[in-house]
């Protein structure tokens, strides 16, 4: 064996080694999700959790996924969770996208300072606003609506920090063209910038809708009624309440619950690589 | 482009319209309702089917038509709450005089805070009504003190009906050559079998444990079982001025060293409330449970292993009485505007339609004589020794069970069962932390 076949063996071999290990690696971050489709479809998971963890469910039954769908109120709260989410994506991306715009292209006195100010709301926590939040919203009877769930998001921190990373690798000289055809600011932000920003609102928008279909603090806090629930409140009426004693239902609506993330996912992640592929773009 | 538009401004309508604050929800009392109850549990108003059993039951729809049909022009409302967080609950539902009835399980606390009202009035005026309907031991196990009374009141009246026990598996014991577990089982007893039954099992070959309670929530509760099964009391005293724990005592101190030493012959992760994942199914490797629940029946019925894990009564003292009173009972608020309504309803629950409702249709275990004629009762065996642990346990209920002294006691028995402290040390501890709490109140 000469050394060139050598040197490509021991290639071989670590990318075997390499495949193998992130092999190792997505197994081990799959199982838990298998698990949960087993045991949601587990006849006896309600009565104990399967012990020890299987990945075949002990009587393979789609009865879990009748009870979540029993008397309709997984629907409601699967309303509740899309006009919560549909909301905020919307309050989100569209403030996060002018925000950015305004950062990277907008030429005004304390810009640098704003936008440290505007990084930093990514530092405090849900948990530190809770309380100015709720006593805000409760003067104002907004309470126990989705309009106090719906309108914090439009502080969004990460989203405008992304959308000015990607703005700033836009050419300036687009907009200075058309200034001299006499666009306003406006204009060329709806006709010339956004029309390019294709991929960095659909990152924005997958970020959003899972941060918005997943929030569960806030709306517990500030959503009381049953009929107001949304997804997570509605999966944590069940496991809060039973804890592992309903192990099969739980997880069959834990099933559902990830079902329009995987969608909007699958759906949006080409939008992703483009996104960071058009960052490595030079004017 | 414009089919877009139409959609989001579609979408966008829909979701103001829906943002709009709620004026009606099926968890909150509507403001026409004559009477509202507020009950607590895994009750629905609509028919639902039991993830356990898989039946189907019959939602409290079915009760709010009985009772407005014994009393037309009545409107009743019911309040589902769940057992999470029920107390901090009730008492924000009392102070806003949300309901008139509630299901009370620490009517104790309320009671001494003048939040319900005394029921005997009720009771010495209306002729229809006999105590003697419900199984004995359960009018006296709720009496509690309000804060004028010299001696226990009736403030609230049995609804649901617990019981606590010891259950054991059968098969073990015969894989093992073990005796069954006498009715009335003495703590030596258990332990002595136990003890046996640790180890590999001689006909499987796996490992077993003799005995298992888990090392969370419940531990200060069997505890308190085993000083009972010693001859000791918890203390005296009902009203919170009045108490004096005896949580330091010889037979406390007893109870926490034996279970020092059924710790040995428990899974090591008993601590955690782990380690009994197949206690109750057929792959089951522990032999007695202690300190069991109603609960349990309804997972042995499911899988027919009701002749597999008998039941047997808690440890007790030589007056024949111990183990944690439990299970609810209703109770009138103080701010309720229609109290006559409102006994009606308690009455009403007594009833066999309701008791039966309960019983059959949400396994609510019935707190009334008469039950123990129904068919549905007599053909679950298992029902007949959880109805006698209501009969015999400690009345009235031991009123630090749902507050802050049980939380410490628990503390320092977990403190006692992982080494970190002694037995000794644990105990006194306890005692002077939970006196300390009581002065402080």
């Amino acid at each position: 064996m000469n050394l060139a076949q050598s040197q490509q063996a021991n290639r071989r071999v670590a990318h075997i080694v390499i495949y193998v290990f992130l092999f190792v690696c997505a197994l081990l971050v799959i199982a838990p999700f298998v698990w949960m489709v087993s045991i949601s479809f587990d006849r006896m998971a309600n009565i104990q959790v399967p012990f020890p963890p299987s990945f075949i469910p002990d009587l393979f039954s789609i009865f879990n996924y009748e009870l979540v769908f029993e008397n309709g109120r997984i629907f409601r709260a699967y309303l509740n969770s899309g006009l919560v989410t549909f909301g905020s994506v919307i309050l989100q991306v569209s403030a996060a996208l002018l925000g950015g715009y305004a950062f990277s292209k907008g030429r005004f006195k304390g810009k640098k300072l704003l936008f440290l100010v505007v990084l930093a709301t990514m530092m405090v926590p849900i948990e530190a606003r809770l309380i100015p939040l709720y006593s805000m919203f409760n003067r104002v009877g907004l309470l126990d609506t989705f309009w106090p769930v719906i309108l914090p998001s439009i502080l969004y921190g990460l989203g405008v920090f992304l959308t000015k990373q990607f703005f700033d690798q836009i050419p300036d000289s687009l907009r200075e063209a058309a200034s001299i055809d006499g666009a306003s600011e406006f204009r060329t932000f709806f006709q010339v910038y956004a029309p390019l920003a294709g991929p960095i609102t659909a990152t924005l928008i997958i970020l959003s809708f899972m941060g918005n279909w997943n929030e569960f603090v806030w709306p517990l806090v500030v959503l009381n009624s049953e009929q107001l629930q949304t997804i997570p409140l509605f999966l944590a009426s069940f496991s809060l309440e039973n804890g592992t004693a309903l192990a099969g239902m739980t997880m069959a609506l834990a099933t559902i619950s990830v079902v329009p993330i995987i969608i909007v996912f699958v759906c949006l992640q080409r939008y992703i690589i483009q996104s960071i592929a058009l960052s490595g773009l030079k004017e | 482009m414009k089919r877009l538009s139409t959609l989001v401004a579609a979408c966008s309508l829909v979701m103001l319209t829906s943002c709009a604050p709620q004026t009606e929800t099926e968890n909150a009392p509507s403001e026409n309702a004559d009477l509202t109850v507020a009950m607590i549990g895994d009750f629905k108003m609509q028919d639902t089917t039991d993830p356990i059993t898989g039946q189907k039951a019959t939602g409290f729809h079915a009760a709010k038509a009985e009772f407005e049909r014994l009393h037309p022009g009545v409107t009743i409302e019911f309040i589902m709450m769940p057992w999470s967080n029920y107390v901090a609950n009730t008492q924000a539902m009392i102070a806003g005089s949300q309901a008139d009835v509630y299901q009370m399980p620490g009517v104790n606390d309320f009671a001494a805070q003048g939040l319900v009202e005394p029921l005997e009035p009720f009771i010495e005026e209306d002729d229809d009504f006999d105590l003697g309907v419900y199984n004995d031991n359960l009018v006296e196990g709720w009496k509690v003190f309000g804060p004028d009374d010299d001696t226990p009141q009736i403030y609230s009246l049995p609804v649901l009906g617990d019981g606590r026990f010891i259950q054991y598996d059968k098969l073990l014991f015969e894989q093992w050559g073990v005796e069954p577990l006498s009715d009335y089982p003495t703590v030596e007893e258990v332990i002595d079998k136990a003890k046996q039954m640790t180890g590999e099992n001689p006909v499987t070959g796996e490992q077993n444990y003799g005995i298992y309670f888990p090392g969370t929530n419940d531990t200060a509760l069997t505890l308190a079982n085993l000083m009972e099964g010693f001859g000791g009391e918890w203390g005296t005293g009902q009203r919170w001025e009045d108490i004096e724990l005896h949580f330091d005592s010889p037979e406390m101190k007893q109870a926490l060293e034996a279970m020092v030493e059924l710790a040995d012959y428990m899974p090591k992760s008993f601590i955690n409330g782990q380690g009994n994942e197949r206690w109750l199914t057929p792959s089951n490797n522990i032999a007695i449970g202690i300190n069991q629940g109603n609960g349990n029946l309804k997972t042995i019925y499911a899988q027919s292993l009701q002749d597999r894990f008998p039941i047997v009564q808690n440890f007790k003292n030589e007056n024949g009485v111990g183990g944690m009173f439990s299970g609810s009972p209703l109770a009138i608020g103080k701010t309720s505007k229609n109290k006559d309504l409102a006994w009606e309803f308690i009455k009403f629950s007594a009833s066999e339609y309701f008791q039966r409702f309960l019983w059959e249709e949400w396994g609510s275990t019935p707190v009334i004589k008469q039950a123990t004629e129904w068919e549905s009762i007599q053909e679950m065996e298992l029902m007949e020794p959880v109805i006698e642990a209501m009969s015999n346990a400690v009345t009235p209920r031991y009123p630090w069970a749902s507050s802050q002294p049980r939380y410490i006691l628990q503390a320092k028995t977990e403190g006692a069962l992982t080494g970190t402290m002694s037995v000794e040390q644990a105990l006194e501890e306890a005692q002077r932390e939970s006196m300390e709490w009581i002065g402080g109140r």
